[in-house]
């Protein structure tokens, strides 16, 4: 009987504890932001959501991968008041609510001037890691040029892009080779990512981030790695 | 002798010798720029028909598509998909759609463009296909063909910002004021009519472009109508302007539009930048000249686009088949090069890259 009860117990335990490793399969995100000066009257999520398909439209018109939809077909948005909250009982209920990945990505708007200002730097970070994770964690970066000049949302939309190159990083760091995800290993896909994130986001310059160097390294060799021959796979 | 005899002649000989029609719906190639969705959303369709329409050239060769603007009332949505948009133009001959929507912010409104094109609706005499460039290797067993054309067709394009107040002058193309000369910059006098529901171009000149027009008793009249820029508009409307004309097989023009759209884009519409330029090398092409340049220019700022290295070992293969026999060892030697270097940006087993490959064999047999 208490034989029972301990495995019932240990097991439950388990389960709990390996949620955070389970296989990537949904990616659910949380885009914060906070505004510093006057109310705005602008609702950025709600902009960025119409905004979205258009850009996936725009972006797999150029790429013909399969997969990329699919991807970024994933992202979801969700508005949450500006902080984000420290308690670990609340994150644990955010995680909850919000599947098993979830996101953040936090801007600053400066609504004193008009046309509005967003901080350059943004927060991109996963919330709660697997415990065998050494890859990508939350990083800050700045990135030159990504303003918010006006109610200029595609830049906005094209920040949560950048949050899905570094999901694919996070997932080809994590990958040990046992424990292989489709998106690390569909190499179409990540030069199509590699590709758009080019197009956006300058790597020449010199004021970038050094986490975003390190990040376009990454997923660069990631995408020109050898393909396994048939020789090597036997 | 009676002057306004001279003027009604004169009118009248102009108005056969235009053919370019504002409304006419049966032209091989509709162009449609709805009104925006939002504030000053009407204002802004208005400008960006009005910019493409004065762009509008006679055909130059026989068989080239023949063209018109299209004009309706009904707003597409500023969130509604590039499908919806393309389903809606279905039954017409509309190829070129540009549409958005606006938003105010501050004290100012933003307009966020949209651009769909559907270039497998123009119809065309003869068998020139003006958006695909194509190579074609013969073997004793087949014929391999490689191809590149249009590189995207739904795009979302660079915001445009709105702070002139002329704008409100343009809340509908039939309502554009029409002055009496042209001035430096914008206009200073009051406008002598409106453009109405009959008008042709006659000459662009600067921000300007003259105009016959008819007043509401019918009887005709020359001006001059002002196009206010609209901060961001000039490569988006450039390029739109190039794909028209690339549509319609007038090359050069396309050219010259395509490469000012180069230009002017900065480094928050690279993929415009990038299109324009290898649009630009397509039609290059076309005229039997080298493209080269453009294509390292757009190979420069962006290495992975799988785009731009079709375009480019198209290219390659065309200069082997062009270039004199002397070269074409060196020329096989950079195709080989290109393709190793490239097949990382394929799926593997590509049939493009596959076919590129064998037509590289074929040419070194």
């Amino acid at each position: 009987m208490i034989r029972c009860l301990f495995i019932t117990l240990l097991s439950i335990i388990c389960l709990t504890t390996t949620c955070g490793q389970s296989t990537r399969g949904t990616i659910c995100e949380v885009f914060n932001y906070t505004v510093e000066g006057p109310e705005s009257r602008d609702n950025p999520i709600a902009e960025i959501r119409k905004l979205w398909p258009c850009f996936v439209d725009d972006v797999c018109s150029r790429h013909d991968v399969p997969g990329l939809r699919e991807i970024l077909t994933r992202v979801s948005f969700h508005n949450t008041d500006s902080e984000f909250p420290n308690d670990v009982d609340a994150l644990i209920q955010q995680w909850n609510q919000h599947n098993r990945i979830m996101e953040m990505l936090g801007v600053t708007l400066f609504t004193l001037e008009v046309p509005h200002k967003m901080d350059s730097t943004i927060f991109v970070g996963e919330l709660l890691y697997p415990d065998d994770y050494k890859g990508f964690k939350r990083r800050e970066v700045r990135i030159p040029g990504l303003e918010l000049k006006s109610s200029n949302y595609q830049r906005f939309v094209e920040t949560h892009f950048l949050l899905i190159l570094y999901l694919l990083a996070m997932e080809l760091q994590h990958d040990d080779g046992k424990d292989a995800v489709a998106l690390a290993k569909d190499r179409p896909l990540i030069v199509a990512l590699l590709s758009e994130a080019y197009f956006r986001i300058p790597t020449d310059d010199k004021e970038a981030d050094k986490s975003m160097q390190d990040l376009y390294s990454l997923v660069r060799d990631a995408a020109k790695k050898e393909e396994p021959t048939h020789e090597n796979q036997r | 002798m009676n002057v306004s005899l001279i003027r009604t002649v004169i009118l009248g000989l102009l108005f056969t010798a235009l053919p370019l029609s504002a409304f006419c719906e049966d032209e091989d190639m509709g162009i449609m720029v709805p009104s925006f969705e939002g504030e000053l959303g009407e204002n802004v369709g208005t400008v960006l028909w009005l910019k493409v329409w004065r762009s509008l050239r006679d055909p130059l060769r026989h068989g080239a598509p023949s063209a018109a603007m299209w004009f309706t009332d009904e707003v597409f949505r500023g969130d509604q998909s590039f499908e919806d948009v393309e389903n809606d133009v279905a039954r017409n001959a509309v190829a070129v759609v540009l549409w958005g929507n606006t938003i105010a912010f501050g004290d100012g409104v933003l307009a966020q463009p949209r651009l769909c094109i559907i270039p497998n609706k123009v119809r065309r005499n003869g068998g020139e296909n003006p958006v695909t460039w194509q190579v074609v290797v013969s073997t004793q067993l087949t014929t391999l063909r490689l191809e590149v054309t249009i590189p995207q067709t739904r795009y979302q394009l660079p915001p445009i910002m709105l702070d002139n107040s002329l704008l409100s002058h343009y809340p509908n193309v039939h309502l554009v004021p029409v002055y009496r000369r042209r001035y430096n910059g914008p206009p200073a006098g009051e406008p002598i009519g409106k453009l109405g529901s009959s008008f042709r171009n006659v000459q662009n000149d600067g921000d300007y472009s003259e105009v016959i027009y008819d007043d509401d008793a019918g009887n005709g009249h020359m001006g001059w109508v002002y196009f206010p820029e609209l901060k961001g508009d000039i490569p988006i409307v450039d390029y739109v302007i190039g794909i028209i004309r690339l549509l319609r097989c007038d090359y050069q023009a396309a050219i010259d539009m395509l490469s000012r759209s180069a230009a002017s884009a900065d480094n928050t519409s690279a993929p415009l930048k990038i299109d324009s330029l290898l649009m630009e090398a397509l039609a290059t092409a076309k005229l039997k000249r080298d493209p080269g340049v453009q294509l390292e220019l757009a190979e420069k700022l962006n290495p992975y686009l799988q785009s731009t290295a079709k375009f480019k070992i198209v290219y390659l293969i065309s200069k082997i088949q062009a270039g004199p026999t002397k070269n074409k060892q060196a020329s096989l030697s950079a195709l080989e090069s290109e393709i190793a270097a490239t097949s990382y940006i394929f799926p593997l087993g590509d049939p493009w890259l596959e076919t590129a490959k064998q037509m590289l064999y074929a040419m070194r047999q």
